[in-house]
């Protein structure tokens, strides 16, 4: 009889914990259905200013980015020790202003268990500083920018210039490069079509203002490819290329929403990009 | 009651587990963990799910030596015959790699391949100088390939380090010299700079100066990507709707063994093909376009 009651007890007991179990995963498997994220100070430093792990780091690369930038604008040749005094104080003042307005940004941000809605409205407020990050900080409107016109004078102004855009235009060959040998995963091209599809690009499409987002990148090429008109592209191919690359730029002009922002307003705009 | 024993035992449920825990079930044998054979992996239909895009891959390949050498029927045959056999190959090259665990940037490079099956394949079937061009137009396209991502490794370095205009070219050519093909096949890679694998040290100290290599050091690297294998040969999704053949049949048909070339480098030409050389390539298609 003990024996019995004491078996009985024991599957009564174990039967509970199979309620309890059930009923536990049951509430369990609600909660999940709604995604939580977990966000804490170190991601959202490392967020802020691209990857870095601390405020002091972030600065630091910055200043080293400044510091090349620096020996770039040397290059014109005869930039004079207080010239360069006024530019990295004046590329000194574009990173403190940026520090300042990211970590009054990250004061505001929430920290903890987060749900969708509060995790897609924390990417949309760091979007803009992120952004400001991945452009530089020394481009239109920066401290740096405005000293540079009213430091150099007209000579070195120009130098400079020149040098500026022969690097984008060389950042620029290796995008279309890129975004050409993605063509050609589609399109076979001989030897002479993909030199002339190379300069067609170089000549009628421009360059990004700024950064890009990098994941964008053959992206943009292929949509500035979509503005060229076609009789600058179609002799280049066949008339059966010419439909399978018609069919890819019309899939491409689609993006333009995504390049706005990108895209130099200005034909005459004399400022240039030097990240 | 619900027990049972033997090695079907490792397929039971966890929730069975627990029902035969509660209500006193008999114990459960220990899961046996199995190894499938190869040739239960590596059978009849190993790398079928591989077979759609190298199929589109090889038909685009037969496009390119069509548009270049301009073969008769006949010879369009023979090649057809030689790059259905490397597709098949390639399927299984691709099985057995992902069956081994290998990472796809170290499968064998798709498009390279494929050409070299029909190069060979051409050995004898194209006049010589058809074939010249066409090995010409191939290695061409590779060198523009790599050409394009040593611009784009050097790009990343200039936006780090911020290069003197002195420092171009010489990094240009230091990192064509130090270039592994192997380790960079699609332009995926090159859009993911935090994982990009930058030139040695030894290929880059002696051109960067002290500033610049500690702002290559600073920048963020997570180490290498890894995409699935279709991304890693660079099909993006965008560049999947290419030149197509329509006209040829379907490409998993197995090869008549007698259009497969033979392993003699001298081959006898077939006296129903005819090998005359094509001095101005035009587009081969052009008369029989609609348009």
């Amino acid at each position: 009889m003990n024996v019995l009651c004491t078996v009985r007890h024991r599957r009564l007991g174990r039967f509970s914990l199979l309620v309890l179990a059930v009923g536990g995963a049951l509430l369990g498997r609600t909660a999940c259905a709604q995604q939580v994220f977990q966000v804490d100070d170190q991601q959202l430093i490392s967020w802020v200013f691209n990857n870095q792990q601390s405020i002091p780091d972030a600065r630091s690369h910055l200043e080293t980015r400044l510091a090349g930038h620096l020996e770039f604008v040397a290059v014109i040749g005869d930039l004079q020790p207080e010239q360069r005094r006024r530019l990295e104080l004046a590329g000194q003042g574009d990173i403190a202003r940026y520090i300042a307005d990211a970590e009054t940004l990250l004061s505001k941000l929430p920290r903890g268990n987060l749900d969708q809605d509060q995790w897609q409205d924390l990417w949309r407020r760091l979007s803009p500083i992120r952004e400001r990050y991945a452009r530089g900080l020394n481009g239109r409107g920066s401290l740096f920018d405005k000293a540079l016109r009213t430091t150099l004078d007209p000579h070195q102004l120009e130098t400079y210039r020149t040098l500026a855009r022969e690097r984008t235009a060389r950042h620029y060959r290796a995008l279309v490069g890129l975004a050409v040998a993605d063509v050609e995963i589609k399109i076979p091209l001989t030897s002479e079509q993909r030199g002339r599809l190379i300069d067609a690009l170089m000549t009628h499409t421009r360059p990004p203002r700024g950064q890009l987002d990098q994941h964008l990148q053959i992206a943009y090429v292929l949509y500035q490819t979509s503005r060229v008109p076609s009789e600058h592209l179609q002799p280049i191919f066949s008339d059966r290329e010419w439909k399978v690359m018609q069919a890819l730029l019309d899939q491409m002009r689609g993006w333009a929403g995504n390049f706005r922002q990108d895209e130099s307003e200005d034909e005459e705009e004399d400022e240039v990009y030097v990240d | 009651m619900l027990s049972s024993t033997g090695p079907l035992a490792a397929a039971e449920s966890p929730f069975k587990k627990l029902v035969d825990f509660l209500f006193d079930g008999a114990p459960q044998p220990a899961a046996v963990d199995l190894v499938l054979p190869d040739e239960l992996v590596l059978g009849e239909n190993a790398g079928a799910q591989f077979r759609p895009l190298i199929n589109r891959m090889a038909a685009r390949e037969l496009y390119f030596v069509e548009k270049v050498c301009q073969p008769d029927e006949a010879q369009m045959q023979r090649l057809k015959a030689a790059v259905v056999k490397a597709a098949g190959d390639l399927a299984m090259d691709y099985a057995k790699a992902e069956h081994a665990g290998r990472a796809p940037y170290q499968w064998t490079a798709p498009r390279p391949f494929l050409a070299n099956a029909i190069a060979a394949a051409a050995e004898g079937v194209l006049a010589p100088e058809a074939l010249a061009r066409y090995r010409q137009e191939v290695d061409a396209r590779e060198q523009a390939s790599q050409d394009a991502g040593q611009r784009m490794i050097v790009r990343v370095i200039d936006r780090r380090v911020t290069l003197h205009p002195d420092q171009y070219q010489p990094l240009l050519e230091a990192v064509a010299r130090d270039w592994k093909t192997e380790e960079y096949h699609g332009t995926n890679y090159f859009q993911y700079e935090e994982y990009l694998q930058l030139p040695s040290a030894e290929t880059l100290t002696p051109i960067l100066d002290d500033r610049q290599e500690k702002a290559l050091r600073q920048a963020t690297n997570y180490g290498r990507i890894h995409f699935g294998w279709d991304q890693e040969f660079g099909f993006n999704g965008w560049n999947d709707n290419g030149i197509e053949l329509e006209d040829l049949e379907d490409l998993t048909q197995p090869a008549d063994p007698q259009d497969l070339p033979e392993d003699s480098p001298q081959q006898e030409v077939s006296d129903e093909s005819e090998t005359v050389p094509v001095e101005n390539p035009k587009d081969p298609l052009a008369a029989e376009d609609p348009a």
